[in-house]
């Protein structure tokens, strides 16, 4: 061993806070369940947490209270047709005496039930905490101490804005059937009607999003169980004499080796020059 | 705002002609202006009249409700045929939920000739239209003349008053191309009946 370099566990925080400044991600999806067409769009980004450094032999970097929040845009489009009878206005006779013809009574409209479209913002927040082992990788110039997460659990349950969901909804399909004459005494059973189809595939949808944006979270890097992500890297070539003059060039050595643990609750990186 | 064309009726409209005298009349369901008769699907529906009718003003209401078929790209009618009286009379609408389907026209002749159209309306024919949304329909007959109906929007009203007035329907009549009164006042439901009292060739149009 020809040097060692160690970093604390404040440090190591503000390593890992540079790290997780450049963690988010945004994906969307849409599926439809009968006359619900949902488009989804899923925002995370991750920030705090603190850093532990658990010493060898497990040389483990665990992250405590890492908080995971975002938001998903949800659009419902509804298509009333589907779920609302036929109903044709006016529920009454309308008849007027016309001279040289007679009684004429005028037809009733039957109503074309519209699509509405409902956007509804779902924002979520969870503290998590995650274990990560320290890998040494040759990338090439240049040596990396990287972070490989230990598969854990993460569970983003949706399932409590299944109200919001329904008050946005309710509130949009009220306002939409106020607009349309002479079903004012029915515009609560048919409100009723469909927040009765929905309530039926809702915890459904609401699963799909806690499913999405479960997945999505797993994308980021750094909870890629597959993906090394570099905590420090250390150019593998260093100048130990800076250039003296034109005569007198710079002299570099050559990391041959680097290794990493952690020791004393320090990350400790050790290099062995060529 | 609500679309109105006595030459392209939707099922917020009616048509209704009275059959003055007995005989046999073929109508059919157009969709394309005169002289494109050729490329429309050529079925013709049968309306008998007989001649032991009631007195003028006194005949009987027919009502023909037309579904549209999307598989055969037409309108079918129900009933498909009627038997019906001198000075009887009858009313064709659209009943249907489903959006955007085609406008249409009612074109009939009798044996003997005569010939009723919705898309220029005969004397003592009648054009109904059902206002759906709020506004200030400016319209003209014939090209010519004006008129207008304000439309009120219900949604300020209690059901009960907005129900009441809905009960209403203002009748419009034409003479010589001019709508008496030139100015009705409605709320979104109500349905206003145009009167041909006098005049051929009688069409109801709004003002682009």
């Amino acid at each position: 061993m020809d040097a060692t370099i160690a970093v604390s566990e404040g440090g190591a925080n503000q390593l890992m806070q540079k790290l997780l400044a450049g963690e988010s991600i945004s994906k969307s999806d849409s599926a439809s369940w009968g006359p619900f067409t949902v488009g989804y769009n899923v925002n995370v980004a991750l920030s705090g947490g603190t850093i532990e450094l658990i010493d060898a032999p497990l040389n483990i970097i665990r992250l405590h209270n890492l908080n995971i929040s975002g938001n998903v845009g949800v659009f419902f489009t509804i298509d009333l047709g589907q779920i609302l009878p036929t109903i044709c206005i006016p529920p009454f006779q309308v008849c007027v005496d016309i001279p040289f013809i007679g009684e004429v009574c005028t037809p009733q409209v039957c109503i074309t039930w519209p699509s509405i479209t409902v956007p509804i913002n779902l924002p979520f927040s969870v503290n998590v905490s995650a274990d990560f082992g320290l890998s040494v990788r040759d990338a090439g110039t240049n040596w990396e101490v990287d972070l490989l997460v230990f598969p854990f659990s993460l569970l983003i349950d949706l399932s409590p804005m299944a109200t919001v969901i329904l008050n946005a909804i309710e509130s949009a399909i009220d306002g939409a059937l106020n607009n349309i004459p002479l079903i004012g005494g029915l515009i609560a059973w048919l409100v009723n009607m469909v927040l009765g189809a929905l309530n039926s595939v809702l915890l459904a949808i609401l699963s799909t999003f806690s499913s999405f944006v479960h997945d999505v979270i797993l994308l980021l890097d750094l909870f890629s169980p597959t993906i090394p992500v570099p905590l420090l890297t250390f150019a593998k070539t260093q100048a130990m004499l800076p250039a003296g003059g034109p005569s007198d060039p710079e002299v570099d050595i050559t990391i041959a080796a680097l290794g990493a643990s952690i020791n004393d609750h320090e990350l400790v990186a050790t290099a062995d020059f060529a | 705002m609500d679309f109105l064309n006595s030459q392209q009726l939707t099922q917020q409209d009616g048509y209704l002609h009275v059959f003055r005298t007995p005989g046999v009349y073929k109508y059919r369901i157009l969709f394309l202006p005169p002289g494109y008769e050729n490329s429309e699907p050529d079925t013709r529906y049968t309306i008998n009249v007989g001649k032991n009718g009631s007195e003028t003003g006194k005949g009987s209401q027919y009502n023909v409700v037309l579904h549209w078929n999307a598989g055969q790209h037409a309108y079918l009618p129900d009933p498909e045929s009627i038997t019906a009286h001198v000075n009887d009379y009858v009313l064709w609408h659209v009943e249907t939920d489903t959006p955007a389907i085609p406008p249409y026209g009612i074109r009939g002749e009798s044996d003997a000739g005569t010939v009723f159209d919705s898309r220029g309306m005969g004397q003592h024919d009648v054009l109904t239209h059902m206002f759906l949304l709020p506004g200030e329909y400016h319209y003209r007959v014939n090209n010519q003349a004006e008129g207008v109906v304000l439309v009120e929007s219900h949604k300020n009203l209690p059901y009960e008053v907005h129900a009441e007035r809905a009960s209403k329907a203002p009748l419009v009549h034409i003479v010589g191309g001019i709508p008496n009164p030139a100015s009705v006042e409605i709320v979104t439901g109500q349905t206003v009946v145009w009167f041909v009292e006098e005049g051929e060739r009688v069409t109801v149009a709004l003002i682009k």
